[in-house]
């Protein structure tokens, strides 16, 4: 039989709303698989038990009365620890608000309890969603980075700890620590789902993701969490569709670009090799694949990236560095510091190619519904005091475009490798369903070894 | 102004601002920081951009 932790987001909601699986019952499955994994794993900083058993019935209580609060009635749901909930604990990683406790919610926390999802607790995060590592192994291999910013909720999700979790991306910090642990990361384009309530790293480039073990789950909660928020003036008022129809919407196979350019050369041969058998298999299903030709911006990609996350960095930590300077790490003091000396005119220029690098790839996305690379240059590094490099998903989180990573097989170490899909601006719909149908034609489902935690 | 000339420039001014906003030591420490720093702003200035092209922010 199966354990009902194990189920992913889409067939958890099946069984709660048909009324063949209990929210007690789900939530009783959960916390006992986290009293098992989380010793070893580190992938959590908040549990309530107590609050959470007791929300478990009243959710069902509500399901008896026939009153179903929304699509997630009953489901757990991880949140990344940078993301303000009320009542509860919000600790951004960092020594400095490791009591403080949020009085309202982020606009993603609030959608997601609107839909009547239970906040299952908090996840690890790098310290300020930056470089500075969480405590969270990888449950592939417990030597091996689980991936960061989101770390603990790419552990948590990979191990049935929760079926999905909310993340957060400035450079890498959704896609890689999914592809790393094996499970599906999103990121959606910049302005569709608000950012108020999150701590923030670089207000430019910022997003709101989440990690899921299928791209259907990720439909589910896109359509959950996008759309404007009057208090998140970035937001966009574009039209949110029904992204699970989205999935179906794709008539034909997809018409993939193949990014050769920098993504190649920074993979190791494992990698690309890897990535090039899985373009064969989706050539052989009948993929339209094309390589692509960058635009000549693409090179200043990387560099704009790291000047406007470290101002920015700077400028929101000034005074509460100025005032808690040992409190910070080697490593996050070195980006406020070195942010604070950047000239205003080279910012500018940054952020102009930010601008001119979108606008470039808006018309090249017009001949594509994705553009695809290994989602990672490697697998998870064999480290616990770095969590990777953001290289391969720096490009859609300067751009703003939207980006998904799903599982594609393992490599020789038996550690999760992943492709990266990206698509055009508010096009999530279509980009999902090119994701879908790659992974319907590679069919690859991971799970790490659990014998280590029995 | 060859790329390593440009890129010694920086280094030199951001080693300047370090020392004036965080004293010598601290800037010592921060060297490997702005050297890297450096080789990214040097980069930046390489890329072809309109005069009337504008900042992105927030989109």
């Amino acid at each position: 039989m199966t354990e009902p932790y194990m189920l992913n987001l889409a067939a958890m909601i099946r069984q709660v709303q048909q009324g063949k699986l209990s929210p007690a019952t789900l939530m009783e499955s959960i916390l006992k698989r986290i009293d098992i994994l989380e010793p070893t794993l580190q992938a959590w900083v908040t549990i309530d038990r107590q609050g959470l058993l007791q929300e478990a019935r009243r959710c069902q209580e509500e399901i008896a009365k026939g009153k179903i609060r929304g699509l997630l009635h009953g489901i757990p749901i991880g949140v990344k620890d940078i993301f303000y909930t009320s009542g509860m604990k919000t600790t951004a990683g960092s020594k400095i608000f490791a009591n403080f406790i949020p009085a309202y919610n982020a606009t993603a926390v609030e959608r997601l309890k609107t839909a009547g999802a239970i906040i299952l607790g908090k996840t690890a995060t790098t310290e300020f969603a930056s470089r500075y590592p969480a405590p969270t192994r990888n449950p592939w291999n417990l030597e091996h980075t689980p991936g960061g910013s989101s770390s603990g909720s790419a552990a948590a999700v990979a191990t049935g700890m929760c079926p999905a979790a909310l993340g957060s991306q400035t450079g890498g910090s959704v896609l890689r620590p999914a592809a790393y642990c094996g499970v599906v990361g999103f990121k959606p384009t910049y302005g569709r789902i608000s950012r108020y309530g999150v701590f923030a790293l670089s207000w430019t480039l910022d997003h709101v993701g989440f990690l899921t073990r299928s791209v259907e789950d990720a439909a589910i909660l896109l359509g959950i969490l996008a759309g404007p928020d009057p208090a998140d003036p970035t937001t966009r008022p574009q039209p949110v569709p029904d992204y699970r129809r989205s999935l179906r919407s794709l008539r034909r196979p997809p018409r993939i670009g193949i990014v050769r350019e920098f993504y190649q050369e920074k993979s190791v041969a494992s990698v690309w090799k890897h990535t090039e058998k899985i373009l064969n298999q989706l050539k052989r299903a009948g993929g339209k694949v094309r390589e692509v030709k960058m635009p000549a911006s693409f090179a200043a990609v990387q560099d704009a990236h790291r000047i406007i996350m470290w101002v920015e960095a700077a400028a929101y930590h000034e005074k509460l560095f100025e005032k808690n300077r040992e409190q910070y790490s080697p490593k996050m003091r070195e980006m406020v510091e070195i942010g604070l000396l950047i000239p205003s005119g080279d910012y500018l220029r940054a952020q102009k190619i930010k601008r001119l690098f979108r606008r470039e790839m808006d018309r090249m996305m017009q001949e594509y519904d994705c553009l695809l690379s290994p989602a990672t240059s490697s697998a998870a590094p064999k480290t616990l005091s770095s969590t990777g490099d953001p290289w391969f998903q720096v490009p859609w989180s300067l751009s703003g475009l939207p980006a998904i990573s799903i599982p594609s097989g393992l490599n020789d170490e038996r550690l999760p490798l992943g492709l990266q899909l990206a698509g055009a601006a508010f096009a999530e719909g279509k980009l999902l369903a090119a994701a879908r149908w790659c992974e319907k034609v590679l069919d690859v489902h991971l799970s790490p070894p659990m014998e280590r935690f029995a | 102004m060859s790329t390593a000339e440009a890129k010694e420039k920086i280094v030199k001014m951001l080693s300047n601002s370090a020392v004036q906003r965080f004293g010598e030591e601290r800037a010592k420490s921060l060297y490997p920081a702005i050297q890297e720093i450096a080789q990214s702003l040097v980069s930046i200035a390489d890329c072809e951009i309109a005069l009337e092209e504008e900042p992105a922010f927030f989109s």
